[in-house]
């Protein structure tokens, strides 16, 4: 049987912590917390099934539109977001990988996400990938990253090239790309492709995209009715509910909380007094960090790159032959969140955060500048001075790795938090 | 009494105002900063009790700085606030404040009000700040006081390019090795302050006209500022305090117009 | 004594043939990386002239503007542009190469050039990141796309004709680049790893009619005018990854007696790679572009192409045995995680597969702290020795 230890090891994490929380924490806190974990508990129980059932495994990386493998009968993983719940969930985290893969030449200053799984690999707790499906983006670490699991482990390694122009004739290319890559996996997976149960899968993602603007409407309420842990855990959502009913799930049940919460003229922090907004990720080592903007700096992060898009529903999905239905997956997931940003020339970049600021009443910024992010954090100064200039709204700029807590330590981030807040606000 | 106390990651730097003679200044005081902050704080409070002749109940104390967080039974004042609150008493009109501390540096832009309109800090790398040249001094078996001594001896600063603290320890060592004179490596070294200072600087922004004031243990270096000067093309101003006890300064300063606000 | 000084035009970002070439009202463009098209910019009566980092001792301006997360090299290169130093390009031309490059264009777009009174003309290229015909047929699109901005901006007509003639005089210096190479695999090699960059950096900051003038001198003189000393050479070494265009770091690598015989370098031997790493069947050969196509997609040894590592390694397998290497060093700018990634799985497949011993060294583009690195190669030669 293929081995898929990380995701058992994250499943009954799942479900220690629901448990932990159901018993401990009265049923109106942390609810989108509970909500996640309810559709985390679901979908890798599910995955698991079908992992002993002897289905293969595609591998992916995040800014892959995984609603592409629905075709198959097979089981979708994102690789980056393995490391990054491991260090949401379990004490020690990722570092132990990280620290493996950096032994064996990985360079320190590489993207955690995907070092983490190729510390995994190396120490055999790894997933048995059948195929790994990945975009030529939107990083280097992209790049050099999965050529560990090519090269060094040999897993069979289908990549959709992205072009750099976001307009028609990129869109049309990476179609194709995406349109080859589906006869790719075919062929690996020995299986027909099937267009129906894609068609599916886009309508859960396109349910999902509705919610998601939805909340993102009611987010913009003074006080901010959805708590910002909100951020990173969308940003899982996304990435490992790709394509999949929890995801709709997920924000649909989000959905209610916020409209619940904006009925009540509730806000998720304990009082607010600023409103940050997040240009790039949140946090993924310690999710309390969120917990602690939102009740002890009353400090919400209404936005953040990952949970707002820049692209509508697949419309007339119905009708759509399976070669429109990649174009229009080849469309989203080039305006995907952070694809769009970092794959493409900066003044989008910029142009995103000034819409969001603005949209989000937002009173101050906070860019978390992540070492394997080069793409990125080469353009913060121009981003604080596009804030400052175009917003007038400040920034902070904290130096880390999302996953990795030995970088910038909590209490280091909290430190330049409070003395953000206690020296500009 | 008003005790402004400065807790920072090398030196705690205390100094002391008398209310009744319009706040002047009428004690300094430094300490190492080795060990638990809490308890340094307190034999340093009972030197200037017992020095002085003071009751403790009538000192009023204030804390700033970087090793400060756990000190909960003070009033507390960020550093930020404290080094402008300082330099509105000392400089008034100053645009920039360019603090080198032991591990952090600070660049502060002050608006026409007296108020932060914007800073940097270094980023998590203490390159460029006090230690950076604590440790290069120690490879050179000099005191960090003699830097100036040292550096303006120099006839051709030697570039040390090595950007993390530890590195340029060992690129010191080897110049050292090569032969190459005292003076150049330390006026290098200095260099590599001012070096790492102005990227802060600019991305903090100039205008036109700019009076920027030096403070923190480094900002006695006059080596130092004449190299910021040269690069800056803008004379920069020495505090008429004695940079170190500036931070310090602003914080007792900051206490004082709480206290007055409290009574108000 | 050597004919000519085109070596020393390594030490400085101008030399007297470009100096001449401005005083005549000539344009200059500069570009990063070997992806570029130069062929096209050199058909468009233009110098070509790739961006170096050579003369800069400090990142004080770059850092104003770049993170710490930032490559040294990329910081080097924008801190001379932003003190100046590179008034004398026309125009810019980047593209999508790596991830600290790309963003050379937005930081000119959206700051730089807005403020200035000249602001450069800036170029940018979308290149794949795999081999496959699409690829090829899309790089043909940019390369022509390219062409018009040039002719719109500068108000020139670049034909055919102007193109084959390029691609007969860029051949022409590859061919005499590969004669020069012949002498540094010698033996006795000719020439040191040192020497043999000079002259490759030379060769990016010139026109290449000159260039080929001066190549020529070179080969002439190590043909019959050189006498290689008796000194024993310690080692043959390949020197593998990250960009350099900085003769002291080869330097340091040849300072106790070992000689760089051999490398895959972007400033350097790269350009040997004429249809030998991927091959596109289905081509035509007669089209202008080809041997453009060719040169900057299909013989693209950058680990920026995702398809194209296990052909990097045949490569470099290749050219231990034909350049008889002892062993390889693979170095890495800090910051780079193209070729940090890339380093980490070469050095495991050489030592494990081919039992070559290899050294890895991580750098910044200053050199400093060479003390520390002199002893390493010191400790790399005796092993070498020692096996």
């Amino acid at each position: 049987m293929r081995s898929a230890k990380p995701l058992e090891m994250l499943y009954e994490a799942t479900e220690t912590t629901l448990e932990l929380i159901n018993g401990a924490i009265p049923k109106h806190e942390m609810k989108v917390l509970r909500i996640f974990l309810q559709c985390m508990e679901v979908n890798l129980r599910t995955k698991l099934e079908q992992i002993a059932e002897g289905k293969p495994i595609i591998g992916h990386h995040f800014a892959f539109p995984a609603e592409l493998f629905s075709c198959f009968d097979a089981v979708p993983v994102c690789i980056e977001a393995i490391p990054y719940l491991f260090s949401a969930l379990f004490t020690l985290g990722s570092e132990k990988y990280y620290d493996i893969a950096n032994g064996f030449g990985h360079p320190y200053h590489s993207c955690s996400s995907q070092k983490g799984m190729i510390g995994m690999a190396l120490q055999e707790n790894f997933i048995d990938f059948d195929v790994i499906a990945i975009p030529s983006a939107p990083c280097d670490n992209t790049i050099a990253g999965y050529q560990f699991f090519s090269e060094y482990k040999q897993i069979p390694t289908i990549v959709a090239d992205m072009p750099y122009y976001h307009n028609s004739r990129g869109y049309e290319y990476y179609g194709i790309e995406l349109t080859n890559m589906v006869s790719n996996l075919s062929k690996y997976l020995n299986q027909k492709p099937d267009y129906e149960k894609l068609r599916r899968s886009i309508d859960y993602s396109n349910h999902a995209i509705e919610y998601l603007a939805e909340i993102n409407n009611l987010r913009r309420a003074i006080p901010c009715p959805i708590e910002s842990i909100f951020n990173p855990i969308g940003s899982a959502v996304q990435n490992f509910f790709s394509g999949q009913q929890e995801k709709e799930r997920f924000y649909k049940e989000v959905l209610e909380v916020a409209k619940e919460r904006v009925r009540g003229k509730e806000g998720a922090a304990i009082e607010e007094k600023i409103r940050s907004f997040w240009p790039y990720m949140s946090l993924f080592f310690d999710i309390t960090f969120a917990e602690w903007l939102d009740r002890k700096v009353g400090m919400p992060a209404v936005s953040d790159i990952f949970n707002y898009f820049f692209f509508d529903p697949i419309k007339n999905l119905k009708t759509l032959e399976p070669k429109e239905m990649i174009n229009g997956l080849a469309y989203q997931s080039m305006e995907y969140p952070m694809v769009r940003q970092s794959e493409s020339f900066a003044h989008v970049f910029f142009d995103d955060a000034v819409n969001l600021a603005h949209q989000f009443s937002a009173d101050c910024a906070i860019f978390t500048a992540h070492i394997g992010c080069k793409q990125s954090t080469s353009v913060i100064q121009l981003m604080r001075e596009v804030l400052k200039e175009e917003v007038g709204i400040p920034m902070l700029t904290i130096e880390l790795d999302i996953g990795d807590k030995r970088m910038t330590s909590l209490e280091t981030i909290q430190k330049k938090v409070l003395e953000f807040t206690q020296t500009l606000l | 009494m008003i005790i402004g106390i400065d807790v920072g990651s090398i030196l705690v730097k205390a100094i002391m105002l008398d209310e009744s003679i319009n706040n002047t200044i009428v004690y300094k005081t430094v300490a190492k900063s080795a060990g638990d902050p809490e308890y340094i704080i307190k034999n340093l409070i009972n030197d200037i009790a017992q020095n002085l002749k003071l009751k403790k109940r009538d000192l009023n104390i204030g804390i700033t700085g970087r090793n400060s967080e756990n000190l909960d039974v003070y009033h507390k004042f960020s550093e930020m606030n404290s080094l402008a609150a300082a330099i509105n008493t000392l400089h008034r009109n100053t645009q920039i404040i360019v603090d080198i501390g032991g591990f952090t540096n600070k660049i502060i832009k002050v608006d026409d009000n007296g108020r932060i309109s914007d800073y940097l800090v270094n980023n998590i790398c203490s390159s460029g700040s006090g230690v950076f040249l604590s440790l290069i001094c120690k490879s050179l078996d000099i005191n960090i006081s003699q830097i100036d001594e040292y550096a303006f001896q120099s006839k051709n600063p030697l570039q040390i390019s090595s950007q993390c603290s530890i590195f340029a320890e060992t690129e010191v060592i080897y110049l050292m090795n090569e032969g190459k004179n005292l003076e150049d490596i330390v006026a290098g070294a200095c260099r590599s302050i001012s070096g790492r200072l102005m990227p802060l600087i600019l991305k903090v922004g100039l205008d036109s006209i700019n009076q920027i004031v030096l403070t923190g243990g480094l900002g006695k270096s006059e080596f130092i500022k004449k190299d910021l000067e040269n690069q800056l093309k803008s004379q920069i101003t020495t505090p008429k305090l004695d940079p170190l006890f500036v931070c310090a300064y602003g914080c007792a300063l900051s206490l004082l117009n709480d206290s007055q606000e409290g009574l108000n | 004594m050597i004919r000519t000084d085109f070596m020393n035009f390594s030490a400085t970002l101008t030399n007297p043939h470009l100096i001449n070439w401005i005083a005549e009202k000539n344009k200059v463009i500069g570009y990063y990386c070997s992806s570029i098209p130069e062929e096209i910019i050199h058909a468009a009566g233009i110098l070509p002239y790739r961006i170096r980092g050579t003369g800069n001792d400090n990142y004080i301006l770059a850092d104003s503007i770049l993170s710490q997360f930032n490559c040294s090299f990329i910081k080097s290169t924008l801190n001379l542009m932003m003190g100046g130093k590179y008034d004398f390009l026309s125009g810019l031309v980047l593209a999508n190469t790596c991830d600290h490059v790309r963003r050379i264009y937005d930081i000119f777009e959206q700051k730089i050039n807005k403020n200035t009174k000249t602001p450069i003309n800036l170029f940018f290229l979308s290149l794949p990141h795999v081999f496959n015909e699409r690829g090829w047929n899309w790089v043909r699109q940019e390369i022509r796309a390219f062409q018009g901005e040039l002719e719109k901006k500068f108000k020139i007509q670049i034909d055919e004709e102007k193109i084959i003639e390029a691609n007969e005089v860029y051949k022409k210096n590859q061919k005499l680049m590969e004669r020069i190479k012949e002498f540094r695999i010698l033996d006795k090699p000719k020439l040191s790893g040192v020497d043999f960059l000079k002259i490759n950096v030379a060769n990016g900051s010139v026109r290449k009619e000159y260039a080929n003038d001066q190549l020529l001198n070179l080969v002439e003189y190590y043909e019959h005018d050189f006498t290689p000393s008796n000194k024993n050479v310690r080692a043959r070494l390949m020197i593998l990854g990250s960009s350099i265009d900085n003769p002291g770091f080869v330097e340091i690598i040849e300072h106790h007696g070992a000689i760089v015989v051999a490398d895959l370098l972007c400033t350097s031997e790269r350009w040997g790679l004429v249809e030998k790493l991927w091959k596109n069947e289905k081509i035509d050969k007669t089209d202008p572009y080809f041997p453009i196509i060719q040169r900057i997609y299909a013989d693209c040894f950058c680990p920026r192409m995702m398809n194209g590592h296990s052909l990097r390694m045949d490569l470099v397998n290749q050219k231990i045995k034909h350049d008889r290497i002892d062993g390889i060093i693979v170095q890495r700018l800090e910051f780079c995680d193209l070729h940090g990634g890339e380093n980490m799985l070469v050095q495991h497949e050489i030592e494990e597969e081919l039992n070559i011993p290899v050294l890895s060294i991580d750098r910044e583009y200053l050199l400093g702290d060479t003390g520390r690195l002199r002893t390493r190669v010191e400790a790399f030669l005796e092993r070498l020795e020692r096996q």
